[in-house]
């Protein structure tokens, strides 16, 4: 069965997932390859299968077991206010746009909770190898913490 | 100068070598790391069961000294607030954290070559790819740079590189090892795995890190498999079935001879081999890449640039532009083909069609092993691999071929069973893998028989 253009856009969008026109050419090829290798499984009676016997799962007991946490929820998201994760307001004249993905340089972290090696911690790149060979394949780089286009946060 | 602290900058100056002949086995690692880990242990873990051990860890598992980052640029820089329980377990041991190991993203792939930071190289040939997706994890053992690794399953990732590498991989029984702090992919299908450069080495570090954990609710009410035995010297009253379905025609002669190699010399030690039948082994790769995109679609939503890693936003107003913009820029093309294929799967209408009957024939792929165990064999013996590790760049074009490398391994991670590759030999220079398939929980009973067939068999001699 093949996949089509508009299945692609709808299942992009069900996945809230930005694919750009060749992107899509290719996917319907590719997407349709596998779902054709996949079809085989139509070969497979069901009367002889018996259901799924999922395995029971375990419950544990109903307490807040947390395991705490070494960096606040401020280090960890791309923006956080006053106790909340925040995301742009919603205007509508601006969809449309895909700008490039952020890649802020500033690794110095919004506030200091207790950490396992503070004296490794600041360096950048943080923990890369004194003869990396592979300078093409860059290492992961700490991303801007707590940081937020104020712009696009309206009032 | 302790002994750890010792081990601590041996084990640096050996990571140090390996990347320097550029294989690329680690995202990040750090000599400092290493010692003041060696610093901190405490007296009960310096004389634990991994005491001094160096253990390099794929870099989908949560650990708190070095960004987690799934070999994915929407992960970038991400640092966990939390630890998996291996790692807790590994520290408790007495074990160090050597640094993070190069994967395919978010665990998709089968060579590294889906690592959005670069693959790693296959030690034994840098022109080819070290199996994948735990492929940094197992070229850090295979260039000597660490004794253990762990890595991650969900369709063979420890054994299909173990077997590339030529070292020894372990997946154990669905439940054996806790998930927490391991990055989700395919929940039903997700286990830790792990490296050694023999199988003892293998086995040791899985026994620390088995067992019980409250933190996963799916884990085995069992307590931790311990340290392996001895290898035993007779594998007399063993019983061990070849599967017909993993020696089909037109299989690879190197990995065929190498086979017949192997099944000679477990005859040798006294182990009845006797033939046997798997019949859905054909529809297991099509099963996999029905359930696990489906597992995945639902398990990478919560990648939205909201709550962790990097966002797309300048200039976006919407927060679903948000959210299309960071995945669509932050997933690689691997990642986004499974999303979307597994989103496909679970739409209204294709439902029973794909997922509900990928789910029964998974049901008759556990079936078949049932059966074949419960008959009295003990153990199945069969390649690991349908062929050698592959050229860098052969099968990226063709996403089907790639899955098709997987087709001997994805069909443990279906069954939940535990199965192990350990090296039967070489072909043409290339290393070659030989799988162990146990009943469920029969993890003990697989590295007893690996750990005579490797005293035995010629591991690094040629085949043919």
């Amino acid at each position: 069965m093949g996949v089509t253009r508009r299945d692609i856009e709808k299942i992009a969008a069900l996945a809230e997932l930005g694919v750009d026109d060749a992107a899509a050419a290719e996917l319907e090829r590719q997407l349709t390859r596998i779902l054709d290798y996949v079809a085989q499984l139509g070969e497979v009676g069901d009367d002889a299968i018996s259901p799924v016997d999922e395995r029971a799962t375990r419950l544990r007991r109903d307490v807040l077991d947390p395991d705490p946490l070494t960096r606040t929820p401020q280090e960890i998201a791309p923006a956080f206010q006053d106790g909340l994760f925040t995301v742009p307001r919603r205007t509508p004249a601006q969809e449309g746009t895909t700008p490039p993905m952020r890649r802020p340089q500033d690794p110095t972290p919004t506030s200091s909770p207790p950490r396992r090696t503070p004296a490794e911690e600041g360096t950048t790149p943080p923990m890369r190898g004194p003869q990396d060979p592979t300078p093409a394949s860059s290492p992961p780089r700490r991303t801007r913490l707590g940081e937020l286009d104020r712009g696009q946060d309206g009032p | 100068m302790t002994d750890v602290v010792r081990a601590a900058q041996d084990a640096a100056k050996r990571i140090a070598a390996c990347e320097a002949k550029g294989t690329h086995a680690f995202y990040t690692w750090s000599e400092a790391a290493l010692v003041a880990q060696a610093g901190r242990l405490s007296a009960a873990a310096a004389k634990g069961p991994l005491a001094g051990e160096v253990v390099a860890v794929k870099d989908v598992i949560a650990e708190s000294q070095f960004p987690t980052t799934c070999g994915s640029r929407i992960l970038e820089g991400w640092r966990s607030p939390f630890e998996a329980t291996a790692i807790r377990r590994m520290r408790e041991a007495g074990a160090m954290v050597a640094g993070k190991t190069v994967c395919d993203e978010f665990a998709m792939g089968s060579s590294t070559e889906w690592s959005a930071y670069g693959p790693s190289r296959n030690p034994v040939d840098p022109s080819r790819v070290p199996g994948g997706s735990s492929g940094g994890s197992a070229a850090a053992v295979a260039a000597g740079a660490v004794a253990m690794a762990l890595g991650s399953e969900t369709g063979g990732s420890v054994r299909q590189p173990a077997a590339f590498c030529g070292i020894v991989g372990i997946k154990p029984t669905y439940g054996r090892v806790s998930r927490y702090g391991l990055v989700a992919f395919g929940s039903s299908l997700d286990q830790i795995g792990v490296f050694g450069k023999d199988v003892a080495s293998a086995a040791r570090l899985l026994g620390v890190i088995s067992g019980r954990d409250d933190r996963d609710a799916t884990t085995l009410d069992r307590i931790p498999l311990g340290e392996p035995g001895p290898a035993p010297a007779t594998l007399k009253g063993t019983v061990i079935g070849v599967p017909r379905e993993y020696f089909p025609a037109g299989l690879h002669a190197g990995i065929r001879a190498a086979s017949d190699r192997a099944l000679a010399r477990l005859r040798d030690l006294g182990a009845t081999v006797r033939h046997v039948s798997l019949p859905h082994t054909k529809y297991a790769v099509p099963t996999y890449y029905i359930v696990a995109p489906a597992e995945a679609s639902s398990n990478l939503a919560r990648y939205d640039g909201v709550r962790f890693g990097p966002r797309a936003d300048g200039g976006l107003a919407d927060v679903r532009a948000v959210y299309r913009a960071t995945r669509g820029h932050g997933f690689g093309p691997e990642v986004r083909r499974r999303i979307l294929l597994g989103t496909y799967v679970l739409s209204a209408g294709y439902y029973d069609a794909y997922y509900r009957k990928a789910q029964r024939v998974r049901e008759a792929i556990r079936a078949d092993f049932a059966r074949v165990f419960a008959q009295g064999v003990h153990a199945l013996f069969t390649p690991t691999t349908p062929t050698p590790a592959f050229k860098f760049g052969e099968n990226t074009a063709d996403p089907l071929a790639m899955y098709l490398s997987d087709v001997f391994v994805c069909t443990a991670n279906l069954a939940w069973v535990p199965a192990l590759s350990l090296p039967i030999g070489r072909d043409q220079g290339l290393p070659v893998g030989g799988q162990l398939i146990g009943a469920m929980e029969g993890e003990s009973t697989i590295i007893r028989i690996a750990q005579a067939l490797e005293r035995s068999v010629e591991a690094t001699a040629e085949v043919r």
